[in-house]
């Protein structure tokens, strides 16, 4: 009788509950040893002060984006894996993940970064958005799953490649440092600029792949049982491109490339959903925002010389974790 | 009267011409079966009954009106369509999988009604997998799978069920109890298209045989009729071993028949 009892209430409820808590305490951790009620009365009167500016510019956006960027990897990774009908989907897998790196790392290639502030995020959204254009242009108008996923894998490479030769060519060693620094992923020194910037994408996105839950649902019977519960396919398909597209895209773009939240939360969160790949969608989202806030908060508190790269840690942890889920998941699916 | 025709429906996949002019009728209460020799182009038609392929020529009509005109969830709600080896790609419990079958019911934001759990015990109840209820439906044998798929398509109350080889691979006690439940629901109102390849299961169950060869209909008639006349022995290229059994007329396959020339 478990399976009629799940109901997804309860699970949101409580990943919305730990997701807040994990954000005021994101917002409470850093170098600068603040005292919380000074921190958050400094944040609420607003000024100049150091401590107003602190709370304001530095970790305020930094735990907002943690938030928004775990968010969009949680859900963007279930909702592709639902499509693909594959546990192995992840973010990334469409192209837009490395699009966005490519067309950040440019704006660090040629030294446009230092100069204005939210170049660097504006390249990353824009090289998402050609991504979704070639793919597009690879897959045809009406693109058959596989067709699709090729397409993405065939962008990936391609953006990688470019990567790899502006590290090759760059200018110096610094930059070549910074480039390799960002594409490690991390939310530190973000403002809410970055903010303001990257939420209206990434909202549009993450509506854009709640709204395919009932198609995702149906697709757990494959594509022609699907279509004939009255799901379109082609409909569906564009949705997830396009709602990965500005969703991740705009979350690379302020972030860098952060792995393994989106492969590994919706394991986590499909074994509490009774494994329907539409109820997963909204929890893995808040799953992945809770996972990638306890990370930052971890980078800040573990005693290393130079802070660890957000990215880095979430690989770290989340390899080992991947490979005990696939041996799981090997003796479940048999 | 409630009836899902194919008239002359045409389908090409480049220079292959998957069906050629082909037409099929069912009407409500009518359980029709779909024969023919592998690649007669038997799933296309079904699909193209389904709505779920469009024809290069010809129409699909669902009581007089084009198919193509409907909006894809009100086709849903009318037609249900079991897919061959129909299974599910995660490991859903058999309840959830048959509550896909109402997803057509259900507004967009619209959480499960009364009516849905209603139809959806009913479903249950009727195939014989409520004791399943809970189990996964991709641990589940053969036979319990397909009744499972059924559930769901019958749980979507659709006037029309379209069913490609859903027999296929089971033991012989399964296969009629899915024949049993087509009939069923035949009995209670429903249009029935199933694709089949057992002559035996063909004749007793079926009100009327279409037999597709080439991608086109070949003959269209009374199960019986079919038999005297010696078209279901043409169509497969076999000699028949006929008889009468409790008032009703029996073919098992014996012998391939050289003469006929058989390709495959």
């Amino acid at each position: 009788m478990i399976g009629n009892m799940i109901r997804t209430g309860p699970l949101i409820a409580s990943l919305t509950l730990l997701m807040l808590g994990l954000l005021v305490l994101s917002f409470l951790v850093g170098p600068a040893d603040i005292a919380p009620l000074e921190l958050s009365q400094a944040l609420l009167a607003g000024g100049d002060s150091p401590t107003a500016l602190v709370a304001r510019e530095i970790r305020l956006p930094r735990a907002v984006l943690g938030a928004m960027v775990g968010f969009v990897l949680g859900l963007s990774g279930a909702a592709l894996q639902g499509l693909l009908r594959n546990p192995l989907a992840e973010p990334g897998l469409l192209g837009t993940s490395g699009a966005a790196a490519f067309g950040a790392v440019c704006v660090i290639y040629f030294g446009i970064a230092g100069l204005a502030g939210l170049a660097l995020p504006l390249a990353g959204i824009a090289g998402a958005l050609v991504a979704v254009g070639i793919v597009h242009l690879i897959a045809g108008r009406e693109p058959g799953t596989l067709t699709l996923v090729l397409a993405g894998v065939a962008v990936t490479a391609l953006a990688s490649a470019f990567t790899s030769l502006a590290l090759n060519l760059a200018p110096n060693a610094h930059a070549a440092l910074e480039i390799a620094f960002w594409l490690m992923g991390s939310l530190t020194d973000r403002s809410l600029s970055h903010v303001g910037l990257a939420l209206p994408f990434m909202l549009a996105g993450c509506l854009v792949l709640l709204s395919q839950s009932r198609a995702l649902d149906a697709l757990a019977l494959g594509e022609c049982t699907a279509a004939s519960l009255g799901v379109s396919l082609p409909r569906v398909r564009t949705a997830l491109v396009l709602g990965t597209a500005l969703a991740v895209g705009a979350a690379v773009s302020v972030s860098g490339s952060i792995g393994f939240v989106g492969l590994v939360v919706p394991h986590l969160v499909r074994s509490l959903v009774a494994q329907r790949p539409g109820a997963a969608l909204l929890p893995s989202g808040l799953a992945g925002a809770c996972l990638l806030l306890a990370g930052d908060i971890s980078v800040r508190l573990l005693p290393t010389n130079d802070e660890l790269k957000l990215g880095v840690v979430t690989a770290l942890i989340g390899a080992p974790f991947f490979l005990y889920l696939l041996t799981r998941l090997r003796r479940e699916m048999r | 009267m409630i009836r899902l025709e194919a008239r002359d429906v045409t389908v090409r996949i480049g220079s292959r011409t998957l069906l050629d002019r082909a037409g099929l009728a069912v009407a409500a209460g009518e359980m029709v079966g779909l024969i023919g020799p592998n690649g007669a182009g038997k799933s296309t038609l079904l699909t193209v009954l389904a709505g779920l392929r469009s024809p290069a020529e010809g129409a699909v009509l669902l009581e007089d009106r084009p198919l193509s005109g409907l909006e894809a969830r009100a086709r849903a709600r009318a037609i249900g369509y079991l897919e061959q080896g129909s299974m599910a790609h995660w490991p859903l419990s058999v309840r959830h999988t048959v509550a896909l079958g109402r997803l057509p019911h259900r507004g967009p934001l619209a959480g499960e009604g009364a009516d849905d759990r209603a139809a959806i015990q009913s479903a249950m109840r009727d195939c014989g997998v409520l004791q399943l209820a809970e189990q996964t439906v991709t641990t589940l044998s053969g036979g319990e799978r397909t009744r499972a798929m059924l559930a769901r398509v019958l749980a979507g109350q659709p006037r029309m069920i379209l069913a490609d080889e859903p027999v296929a691979g089971l033991d012989p006690a399964h296969q009629l109890q899915v024949m049993d439940l087509l009939k069923q629901r035949a009995a209670a109102g429903q249009g029935v298209i199933v694709v089949l390849h057992d002559m035996a299961l063909a004749l007793r169950y079926c009100h009327r045989l279409v037999c597709l060869a080439g991608g086109a209909v070949v003959a269209d008639g009374a199960p019986l009729d079919l038999l005297e006349r010696g078209t279901l022995a043409d169509i497969y290229g076999v000699d028949l071993l006929t008889g009468r059994h409790e008032g009703q007329a029996y073919a098992l396959p014996w012998r391939l028949n050289r003469e006929v020339g058989h390709g495959g």
